[in-house]
């Protein structure tokens, strides 16, 4: 019935209804209108679809749909936080211009990390329990160990009669260490080994090591053997082994034990070094790692503030 | 107090203003998502869930209709539903009646002053309505239901959908025309006075 209207003058119907055409525009439809029975038909109709929407009962909502505290409960918060997005923005932005600036420094003004001397640290964390485990491995040392540690080994040692005990069979193995190469890694030349007589211990210089024997729970050896001849050279040799952590967890703490023996044992410098966290990171290597964190943790932050915020 | 003063007392935390806002418009805002959804219990999520989101946005609202600001918020609230639905179809499951038929029209929607016939016919009419108004592109829907069903002029519904005036002239014009096409087919419903010209004549 429609096909042979318009669809100009179908559409301008529904605004004929509602008084929505301009005076042009109704004068024009209501002159259709009078010469097309169709037309008068569908305007009928729609008249009618019209009405009977427009008689609909109206609806009523089934419940209150007032809001709680509960509903609208995170809103204060989130906002108070929320208002933290920008400044976090800014930090993660700034904390990573810098990082970038000291990467750029260190090359820029040659800043190296400090690789601390140290020995021991390039053998695997199984050997250094194994040294601990075998004396023999560990007689090795400088004049200048033997000096300093020869105090704290003396006082250790009077307290000691483990210790005591110790230390004839520690010189045993000792010449047998010099007969025949030990397996620990680093091989300290037999000419560094210092001629000079072990100084006399002073008073309280093992103050931190005198105790050792109550707490250690693996036999601890603190032994100074003083003047004890050796075939090539007469050694003064002091073995300090004090760290507990250490022995009762060695592969774990694999950096207490090469401290210890970096203290009682200077290595040489042109000897593999190996740079450790604790004392082995340079100023720019802190900075780069303290900004790299706060540039991620401010990111991070403010990502999930954002996140929280659109939720 | 007028309704700016509760506005800007709610923008700033009084739940209690924006409350009397929800009571004077909550009746308006289920209305048009009932319409649009066709389900009480859609209709009273998309309303409880445009409220909210009312309360969290009144720093959006810039001023003009409020009545058309809510609208439009759940409106779009309604077409984020209904496209969810589309992505996941799922079987509605309409409460039974003693006779295992499927009842639609909610219980508080009844006249108790209605005989039977005159209850069941009008649960009819309201199911042809309803079905055809389902079947009506989300558009085309939404402004025949904002100015047929709830009464808004031209202009109020072009800010509810946020076109212009002439778009809501031509989808209010092609909504009634699909709106006569379908309701011809329940012509033995309508009261007599609702009756199409087309049927009413042999």
């Amino acid at each position: 019935m429609t096909t042979n209207i318009p669809l100009r003058d179908l559409e301008s119907l529904s605004a004929y209804l509602d008084g929505q055409l301009t005076p042009k525009e109704r004068i024009r439809l209501e002159k259709n209108l009078q010469a097309n029975a169709d037309l008068r038909a569908i305007l009928e109709d729609l008249r009618r679809t019209r009405s009977l929407l427009r008689n609909q009962p109206r609806l009523r909502a089934p419940r209150n749909f007032a809001l709680t505290a509960e509903m609208v409960g995170a809103r204060p918060r989130n906002r108070a936080t929320f208002s933290l997005f920008p400044a976090l923005r800014l930090t993660s932005a700034l904390a990573s211009f810098v990082f970038v600036m000291v990467v750029l420094g260190e090359f820029v003004f040659g800043g190296k990390p400090t690789a601390a001397p140290m020995i021991a640290a390039q053998a695997p964390a199984p050997a250094a329990s194994e040294t601990l485990s075998e004396p023999e491995a560990l007689l090795q040392s400088s004049s200048d160990t033997a000096q300093e540690a020869a105090p704290a080994a003396k006082a250790g040692s009077e307290d000691s009669t483990e210790g005591q005990a110790l230390s004839t069979e520690a010189v045993a193995l000792l010449e047998a260490t010099q007969e025949a190469p030990p397996d620990f890694p680093i091989d300290v030349p037999p000419e560094t080994f210092s001629e000079a007589p072990l100084t006399p211990p002073q008073e309280g210089g093992g103050a931190g090591l005198g105790g050792g024997d109550n707490t250690i729970e693996e036999p601890l050896m603190e032994e100074t053997v003083e003047g004890t001849p050796l075939p090539e050279a007469a050694l003064s040799l002091s073995i300090v082994m004090t760290s507990t952590e250490t022995m009762v967890a060695p592969d774990e703490e694999p950096l207490a034990l090469s401290e210890t023996q970096r203290q009682a044992y200077p290595v040489p410098a042109e000897q593999e070094v190996v740079s450790t966290p604790s004392g082995g990171w340079s100023a720019w290597r802190w900075l780069q790692a303290a900004f790299a964190v706060i540039a991620l943790a401010a990111g991070l932050l403010a990502f999930s503030l954002r996140r929280t915020g659109r939720a | 107090m007028d309704e700016m003063a509760l506005i800007q007392s709610a923008r700033h935390g009084d739940l209690d203003s924006f409350n009397r806002l929800v009571l004077a418009y909550q009746d308006m805002v289920y209305a048009q998502a009932y319409r649009m959804m066709g389900e009480d219990e859609a209709a009273q999520d998309a309303s409880q869930e445009a409220f909210i989101s009312a309360y969290r946005n009144l720093n959006a609202y810039r001023g003009g209709s409020f009545k058309a600001w809510l609208l439009r918020i759940v409106t779009n609230a309604c077409y984020d539903e209904l496209r969810r639905r589309k992505r996941r179809p799922t079987t509605p499951l309409e409460p039974l009646d003693a006779e295992d038929e499927e009842v639609e029209s909610p219980r508080w929607m009844e006249d108790p002053g209605d005989t039977p016939e005159e209850l069941s016919e009008r649960a009819a009419l309201e199911k042809a309505i309803q079905n055809c108004l389902s079947g009506l592109p989300e558009d085309f829907r939404t402004v025949v239901i904002l100015v047929d069903v709830q009464g808004f002029d031209y202009i109020e519904a072009a800010e509810v959908v946020h076109t212009p005036v002439g778009t809501v002239k031509s989808r209010l014009s092609r909504a009634r025309l699909r709106l006569r096409d379908c309701l011809q087919g329940y012509w033995e419903l309508l009261p007599p006075q609702f009756r199409l010209v087309e049927e009413s004549t042999p």
